[in-house]
């Protein structure tokens, strides 16, 4: 070997060493402790105070949610930041750690299901959507939080969290989940200064939409009527859902077998589906997904749309909007014998059964449903929140002037439909309403072969 | 001690560890999906203790009407995608091969670039080209004059599925215009000067000396490309979400589907195993075909 060679391979070895040490694990935090040496002399006893350094173990919690955990969209410290802080001065033994997800629903759903399958233990604490809880309960997949069994939740959090949230993250009695820290509830969002100009009142029922929009389209030419996500997809499924119960239809009967092909069901669909053939909503919407549909109402090309409170952040920030000052916000509408409704779909975090730190993931649990944590998520990423003190709060108040109306939606709340094959079955949903407001099915074709394949999923 | 091996023993050592690799990397796994496939298996892959089935999964799977127009749309979308690859990736090579070194090297850059991107990040920037409100291909489309209002790409039924067709092209012709060149780079420039000598042109030469010669070469792009496009799946899941309704769903979505997001481990197993039949299949009918056609060029 030669002599640059000999210093070739010298210099890569330490430079080996040097990362394999910088790699190496990082000190952790110590703990002073006094420890007592007993000296025993050959006349007597005495004791010496010692004091030594024991270094103390910390525990790892690591919590599944995506990249918006990161983000703050207010005055306060985005959400994984509030929770480690919160945590470290409360359990300076507990380091909280995130694992970044999809943002994308249906991945992010099945990046659990590869985890849960393998029986992982890294991930802790998880974020769930709703209408996910009933799937992984069923699979045995989460831990109860309300059943007697360790980890179990201190019954003075839950006291303070909002029942009606609460009742959507349990399955059979067991709460799986505490939640929201984040929700969405769907409503519609109406212009305002169109609506007086021409002397309408906000709309109660569908028909009063469709007199509204037809009205003002006749007179402002280039205005589209009502805009919604009709793109084949979650967001689809929650807007059916929202249609459905507005006609007064409902998911199942009593026997558990499907419901969605009843009178109901059908008048219901075939709203959505003349809302397109008579042009007050544009075939566009079967392509757009939540944040495509919003843009002509933001634009102010719109009339009505239908969608999340997410909007109220910046529909009066003019730099984002061109209808500030110019619009509002109220339940979606009902005909008679309906119930006004707007899905919730409302994020919880629950405990992974298998989890090798659960004690310590309840405690970040309960910290994080807390209500300083609680105060700091809906300031940074508000409004819906699991927390009752937070809509009270000065702060939330000012911070957000329009809670009260997130408040008026919040009463029309509807839980998403409960199924351990909930993926199956909004699947089979957001396939047969596209079908139909494609104009590839009949509307009753559409919910006949919704039900069958319903039915079969469910073993009915 | 010296240990003297003979060559057949040697070889054999020699392929030993990418023969255990292959048995434990995709042999088990396939044994395993067929073995899932024979259970009633729910949100647990823990077959021992699940119920016994037999075939039931299998019956399921051929009797769903959506399976079959699924396979429907995969062949369609096989055939046509893989076609048209191979036209535009051949008139890709020609057009790279006989420039200069230097502009070669530069044309090769440029074409590799759609194949590298993701296939969901293609998804997503075709989503936007074929959006119906801001989508480029509508605009160019209504300035033309061509159009009134935008087509609506990824909801018509017709145009989804050769929106779909176009944006795998697009994607995958550059790959295989980069095999091409390599079959290209094989073919003797004797036999081409030779062909000249003859007063051969250039057309002439293209059909008669390339295009021969290139043959072994696109069949196996052929196959590669084609083994590719029956497992679509990222690139139209991102941007149609197979829709409108079912119609651009693809074979290989049902396996995902049922395994991955409904927990019907034992479904999922028993479509996984039937799309894998399918590949085998189609696969095997076209080496036979190559073997044949290489044994008639020998």
């Amino acid at each position: 070997m030669s002599r640059e060679r000999k210093w070739l391979v010298g210099i890569c070895i330490l430079v080996v060493l040097a990362t394999l040490a910088a790699c190496g694990p990082t000190p952790t935090p110590q703990v002073i402790k006094e420890k007592e040496t007993v000296v025993v002399p050959v006349k007597e006893t005495v004791t010496v105070k010692e004091t030594v350094v024991v270094p103390q173990e910390k525990t790892t919690v690591t919590i599944a949610y995506n990249q918006y955990f990161n983000m703050t969209f207010g005055p306060a410290d985005p959400p994984i930041v509030a929770i480690k802080k919160a945590v470290e001065s409360k359990y300076p033994n507990i380091k909280v750690e995130l694992l970044v997800t999809s943002t994308e629903a249906k991945t992010w759903h099945d990046m659990y299901t590869t985890w849960f399958m393998a029986k992982d233990p890294t991930v802790d604490i998880l974020g769930v959507g709703g209408y996910w809880t009933a799937e992984f309960a069923e699979a045995g997949w989460l831990e109860p939080l309300n059943d007697g069994v360790a980890p179990d939740v201190d019954p003075k959090i839950t006291a303070k969290l909002i029942p009606a949230y609460l009742e959507a993250h349990t399955y059979k009695g067991k709460l799986m989940g505490l939640g929201p820290w984040w929700g969405g509830i769907g409503g519609l969002y109406y212009r305002k200064d169109l609506l007086e100009k021409y002397g309408f009142k906000p709309p109660q029922t569908y028909d009063d939409v469709v007199t509204i929009a037809k009205t003002i389209m006749a007179k402002e030419p280039g205005m589209t009527g009502w805009t919604w996500s009709g793109k084949k997809d979650v967001a689809l499924v929650n807007r059916w859902f929202e249609y459905l119960y507005g006609f007064g239809g409902k998911y199942f009967d009593d026997a558990g077998k499907c419901a969605m092909n009843s009178p109901q069901a059908l008048a219901a669909l075939e709203y959505m589906v003349n809302l397109i053939k008579d042009g007050i909503s544009p075939a566009e919407v079967a392509t757009w997904k939540e944040e495509d549909s919003m843009v002509r109402f933001v634009s102010g090309q719109a009339i009505f749309h239908t969608g999340r409170q997410d909007m109220l952040f910046w529909l009066d920030n003019p730099e984002k909007s061109k209808v500030v000052g110019k619009w509002g916000f109220i339940p979606n509408p009902a005909q008679p014998g309906g119930r006004r409704s707007g899905t919730y779909e409302g994020w919880a975090f629950a405990i992974s059964k298998f989890s090798d730190s659960k004690d310590a993931a309840l405690k970040v649990l309960e910290v994080m449903f807390d209500f300083p944590v609680q105060k700091e998520l809906n300031l940074s990423q508000g409004p819906v929140q699991a927390h009752m003190d937070v809509y009270t709060d000065p702060d939330v108040i000012k911070n957000n002037p329009n809670m009260p109306l997130i408040e008026e939606i919040a009463k029309t709340a509807l839980a998403p439909l409960s199924s351990p094959q909930y993926p199956e079955i909004a699947d089979i949903l957001a396939e047969e309403i596209h079908a139909a407001i494609t104009g590839l099915k009949a509307p009753k074709a559409a919910l006949t072969d919704a039900c069958a394949r319903i039915d079969l999923a469910t073993g009915h | 001690m010296k240990i003297r091996l003979r060559e057949p023993t040697i070889a054999f050592l020699f392929l030993l560890p990418a023969f255990i690799g292959v048995i434990v990397f995709y042999y088990y796994q396939i044994v395993q999906t067929g073995i899932y496939s024979l259970h009633n298996l729910q949100h647990t892959a823990d077959w021992q203790t699940q119920p016994f089935v037999w075939f039931k999964n299998y019956a399921t799977v051929f009797r769903s009407t959506y399976f079959w127009q699924s396979l429907r749309f995969t062949v369609y979308f096989t055939f046509m995608a893989t076609v048209l690859e191979l036209a535009v990736g051949l008139g890709m090579a020609m057009a790279t091969f006989w420039v200069s070194r230097w502009l070669g090297g530069i044309l090769r850059a440029i074409i590799i670039m759609p194949w590298v991107i993701p296939p969901i990040i293609n998804a997503m920037i075709w989503r936007w080209l074929f959006h119906a409100d801001v989508g480029l291909f509508g605009y160019i489309l209504v300035s033309l004059g061509l159009v009134d209002k935008p087509p609506l790409f990824l909801t018509e039924p017709m145009l989804a599925v050769h929106s779909v067709i176009f944006a795998d092209v697009w994607k995958n012709s550059s790959i295989m215009a980069i095999f091409l060149l390599g079959g290209l780079a094989a073919i003797p420039a004797d036999i081409y000067d030779a062909a000249k000598v003859d007063g051969a042109r250039s057309w002439f030469r293209f059909r008669k000396v390339t295009l021969p010669m290139l043959l072994p070469t696109i069949l196996v792009a052929l196959l590669f490309r084609g083994i590719d496009a029956l497992r679509t799946f990222d690139l139209i899941y991102g941007l149609t979400g197979g829709g409108p309704g079912t119609v651009t769903e693809t074979l290989s979505s049902f396996a995902y589907k049922y395994y991955f997001t409904y927990g019907k481990f034992g479904l999922g197993s028993a479509y996984a195993i039937v799309v894998f039949a399918i590949i085998v299949g189609l696969a095997a009918v076209y080496l036979s075909r190559i073997r044949r056609n290489m044994r008639f060029k020998e």
